[in-house]
């Protein structure tokens, strides 16, 4: 009598490595864990048109520190395997989506410790492969583009290498770092501690989706103006030349330009 | 670091701002309204899609773009940017994707539609706190179909949590003293 194969459908998430033990994995690091494979199943079963399989501790081993996910959600098996394959073949042909969530979980791990992913059955003593989690291969080149940047200009120095560094901080938020040429940065020197408009060159990475290797093309102190004032200013003009500006017939142009 | 919350304005806020006698309640609340929030440490963006949309609108824009275009140098304006790219993307799908599952159909034009998308994209990008409108359309959908933190605000209507007294009341004959409110006195807090 042909013996029955084992029904893998839970899934056995666990961190590895030399010390790793039930007991030096903080509550902060397990649910970060747990809501991350979470994230990662719900959205699989997105791509499989799914709605989010929901699912349950019911088992903890003592081995590494591993955590089993039950569950009787008719979506979960699907989604489940599904998850191997994505994990197993590094996020090719996934969405982005599903690929940063297995970079998420990548990088939960940290410094000497992996993810490894199993699939066992519901006695956890039949194993599937383990897959231990890698963040997926980069198959995109980073995207240069340009922008504006506005913000204070916090630092000048120049890098054990040479380049001549401008950092910013900006005002929609952070402090970017921008290479510079000798004129920019000698210009730059007399605007230390004030806002600046920066035109910039950056790379975006598709794949992290951050902007990083900035260069500085032009940079000049910058002024706001006060928005009402301005656009009095405008209204102004406007009168002075005895344009009539119906702006109701204005806002209705916007609806319907034809 | 900057920690300034960001407002981004909306094409018809500008044109409002530039108001007329015929506008003037309208134009009254939103002038109230940015000068309330500058009260509040709010930074403003202008995105240069608002620009391009004021640019291609029709003969009664033509004059205002062109003015306008003069005094841009003292404004943030801000491009669309990589960044917000994928969140266009997402918006203008999930815009389609109602629109055939039988959802409520889009009330601009095409044109609209997309620039619509692409200044709500750059105020999610920019983790605005706002986007200042007085689009009646629906950008609700565009911001959730990013899980957007950014929220749509109408700035031609009044607003208590952004009251500004723009004009001084008239005084009256009563037996009291009259009192004056100047202009930011009667803001409450938001």
């Amino acid at each position: 009598m042909p013996t029955k194969r084992p029904d893998l459908s839970d899934i056995e998430v666990a961190l590895v490595g030399r010390g790793v033990s039930l007991e030096t994995v903080s509550i902060g690091k397990l649910a970060e864990l747990l809501r991350v494979a979470q994230e990662l199943v719900a959205e699989l079963a997105a791509e499989l048109s799914a709605p989010t399989p929901t699912a349950s501790l019911i088992r903890l081993r003592n081995k590494s520190a591993a955590y089993q996910l039950h569950s009787t959600d008719k979506h979960w098996r699907p989604a489940a395997r599904r998850l191997t394959r994505a994990l197993r073949e590094r996020g090719k042909n996934e969405n982005p989506r599903v690929r940063d969530r297995i970079r998420a979980l990548y990088s939960i791990a940290g410094r000497d410790v992996r993810v490894r992913v199993t699939l066992v059955d519901k006695t956890g003593k039949a194993r599937g492969k383990e897959v231990i989690v890698e963040p997926p291969a980069t198959t995109e080149t980073p995207v240069s583009f340009s922008t504006t940047l506005y913000g204070r200009l916090v630092g000048l120095f120049e890098r054990a290498d040479g380049a001549l560094v401008v950092q910013l901080d900006r005002d929609d938020g952070g402090r970017v770092v921008l290479i510079a040429d000798e004129t920019l940065f000698e210009k730059a020197t007399s605007l230390l501690r004030k806002t600046v408009r920066a035109s910039a060159v950056g790379s975006w990475d598709p794949e992290t989706r951050e902007e990083s290797d900035w260069r500085l093309h032009a940079l000049e102190l910058w002024t706001e103006s006060d928005l009402v004032s301005t656009m009095k200013a405008v209204r102004d003009e406007l009168d002075s030349k005895g344009v009539k500006l119906d702006v109701e017939a204005a806002l209705r142009d916007l609806e319907d330009p034809s | 670091m900057s920690s300034a919350p960001i407002a981004v304005l909306d094409t018809d806020v500008i044109v409002l701002l530039v108001g007329d006698e015929k506008s003037k309640a309208r134009t009254g609340i939103v002038r109230g309204r940015i000068l309330a929030m500058k009260e509040k440490g709010y930074s403003f963006w202008v995105p240069v899609p608002v620009l391009a949309e004021l640019s291609t609108a029709g003969a009664s824009l033509a004059a205002l773009t062109k003015a306008l275009s003069l005094k841009l140098d003292g404004l943030r304006t801000v491009e669309l940017g990589v960044a917000a790219v994928e969140s266009l993307g997402q918006m203008v799908a999930a815009r389609i994707a109602a629109a055939k599952s039988g959802g409520k159909p889009y009330e601009g034009t095409r044109a609209a539609m997309k620039f619509d998308a692409m200044i709500a994209a750059i105020a999610h990008t920019l983790q605005a706190k706002y986007l200042l409108t007085a689009n009646t359309r629906d950008f609700t959908i565009f911001f959730k179909a990013v899980k957007s933190k950014t929220e749509i605000h109408r700035a031609d209507v009044p607003n208590p949590a952004f009251a500004y007294q723009l004009l001084l009341p008239e005084s009256t004959t009563s037996g009291k003293a009259d009192v004056i409110q100047m202009p930011g006195s009667t803001q409450t807090k938001g």
